[in-house]
């Protein structure tokens, strides 16, 4: 009996695990594709209404009160902690008005794009991956490759949309490169993530006088993000006289551990440059 | 209460906590793998096919929340929740530390498994840095979530779950 409880456990062992594997393999096509965005039609009105529940762990917190000993204090304690979730509320509500307002004057600023507010919901599972989740999604418009703000700057890209939640691929993921200019300087370079909150200034010409506190926009090169948005500030430089190129480290503007509101640009249409960068085959003589 | 309902209740609200609640805490550096935790301490503490099924759907809701590759974390998390349900409740309870080595080593698998997917599929990852502000961490604060989770879940296996007998 038990032998035969063992088989059937192993039967079903290998049977998930060969299922696992072909999911991987088959990866984003149709039917891994439909099972990703059906489950995620389940558990994102979850997810948006736990953002929601938890948007108070944002906020400092008071430190506790020693523990009741008579009745009245127990009657002030609860008093207390009403009026704290009270004064929680408001400051939410101060925060949120306060975040909008910064959203605002950056879309007044650059009233060429069109862009939609959208709540983080939720951050990758994954601690190697630097992405985050919004509320909105394609029925919202909603598309890849549109680029994300926030008040103090570039965010990152939508990198995949379902019908009512989007991912967002920071600037901060190794995988993602942004074409970036110094602004006092008129010189290019590409910003890549190194870590959770880090970024590296890459490929700026040696003779270029980089100094900390310069800041980074975006160049527009290669027709990814927008030009001119605000990206981050230069806080060291790496320069040696055998290389080629020199190096940056870069802080951003954002905490990107507490994002919590983002605009989405939503009529800026990246262009496609790899067939005009294709090799140009020489004539057959 | 059976397992599977148990499964239903208690996974979501796993997957929802690692998505959305915990990476809000005062320390961002410490973000527990809690699905791992959790169906890892079911299999260790209840060798049955209901804790391979707890594993399967726990990678699924994990991978719905992730941008990586899917199926990543369905396969990291399913192969070590395997290994320690093939190994059986008997052995990790001849001894109190059996369980903690299994989830050092289930931990590190897990992050290996992943990394490996990651290295396959040509994502740009900083490897050093990974492992020392990733793996070592999360093996730490895993171990020690499991000095919880793993004699819980043994109480409430227990509970629900009459005796197999051998005939």
């Amino acid at each position: 009996m038990r032998r035969f409880s063992f088989l059937g456990r192993f039967s079903l062992g290998l049977l998930l695990l060969a299922a696992a594997v072909l999911l991987l393999a088959l990866g984003q096509r149709a039917g891994a594709g439909g099972l990703r965005t059906a489950l995620s039609r389940v558990l994102t009105p979850l997810q948006q209404f736990v953002a929601q529940q938890t948007l108070p762990l944002r906020q400092p917190r008071s430190s506790g009160a020693p523990a009741p000993v008579l009745t009245q204090v127990a009657e002030l304690q609860a008093r207390v902690s009403s009026l704290q979730g009270e004064v929680t509320r408001l400051r939410e509500s101060e925060n949120q008005r306060v975040l909008l307002a910064q959203l605002l004057k950056l879309a007044r600023a650059n009233p060429e794009y069109r862009y939609l507010a959208a709540q983080v919901i939720g951050r990758d599972v994954s601690p190697y991956l630097q992405f985050v989740l919004v509320d909105r999604g394609r029925t919202d418009g909603l598309l890849p490759d549109m680029p994300v703000l926030a008040a103090d700057g570039l965010v990152g890209i939508v990198t995949e949309a379902t019908a009512s939640a989007a991912k967002v691929l920071l600037i901060t993921d190794p995988s993602l490169v942004v074409n970036v200019r110094v602004q006092r300087l008129r010189v290019e370079g590409q910003l890549r993530g190194s870590g959770p909150g880090l970024l590296r200034l890459n490929f700026v010409p040696l003779q270029a006088q980089l100094a900390a506190g310069d800041q980074l926009v975006t160049s527009g090169i290669g027709g990814r993000f927008p030009p001119d948005l605000q990206v981050g500030t230069i806080t060291s430089v790496l320069r040696r006289d055998y290389d080629v190129f020199q190096e940056a480290d870069v802080q951003s503007a954002i905490n990107f551990a507490n994002l919590e509101l983002v605009l989405i640009i939503t009529n800026f249409v990246p262009q496609d440059l790899a067939p005009l960068l294709a090799t140009p085959v020489p004539a057959a003589p | 209460m059976t397992p599977l309902l148990l499964g239903i209740g208690l996974l979501p609200l796993a997957a929802l906590l690692q998505s959305s609640v915990l990476p809000q805490l005062p320390f961002p550096a410490l973000r527990p793998d809690l699905m791992l935790v959790i169906v890892l301490a079911w299999n260790l503490a209840r060798s049955r096919t209901d804790g391979l099924l707890w594993a399967f759907a726990g990678g699924l809701m994990l991978d719905t929340f992730s941008a990586g590759p899917f199926g990543a974390l369905l396969l990291a998390l399913f192969v070590v929740c395997l290994a320690a349900n093939f190994i059986g409740t008997p052995l990790w309870d001849a001894n109190p530390l059996l369980p903690l080595l299994g989830t050092v080593a289930g931990v590190a698998l897990y992050h290996a498994i992943y990394l490996g997917v990651l290295l396959l599929w040509g994502w740009q990852l900083d490897w050093r840095s990974a492992a020392s502000s990733v793996v070592l961490p999360a093996v730490f604060l895993d171990t020690t979530l499991m000095l919880l989770a793993y004699p819980l879940a043994r109480r409430i296996a227990r509970r629900i779950a009459a005796p197999q007998v051998s005939l």
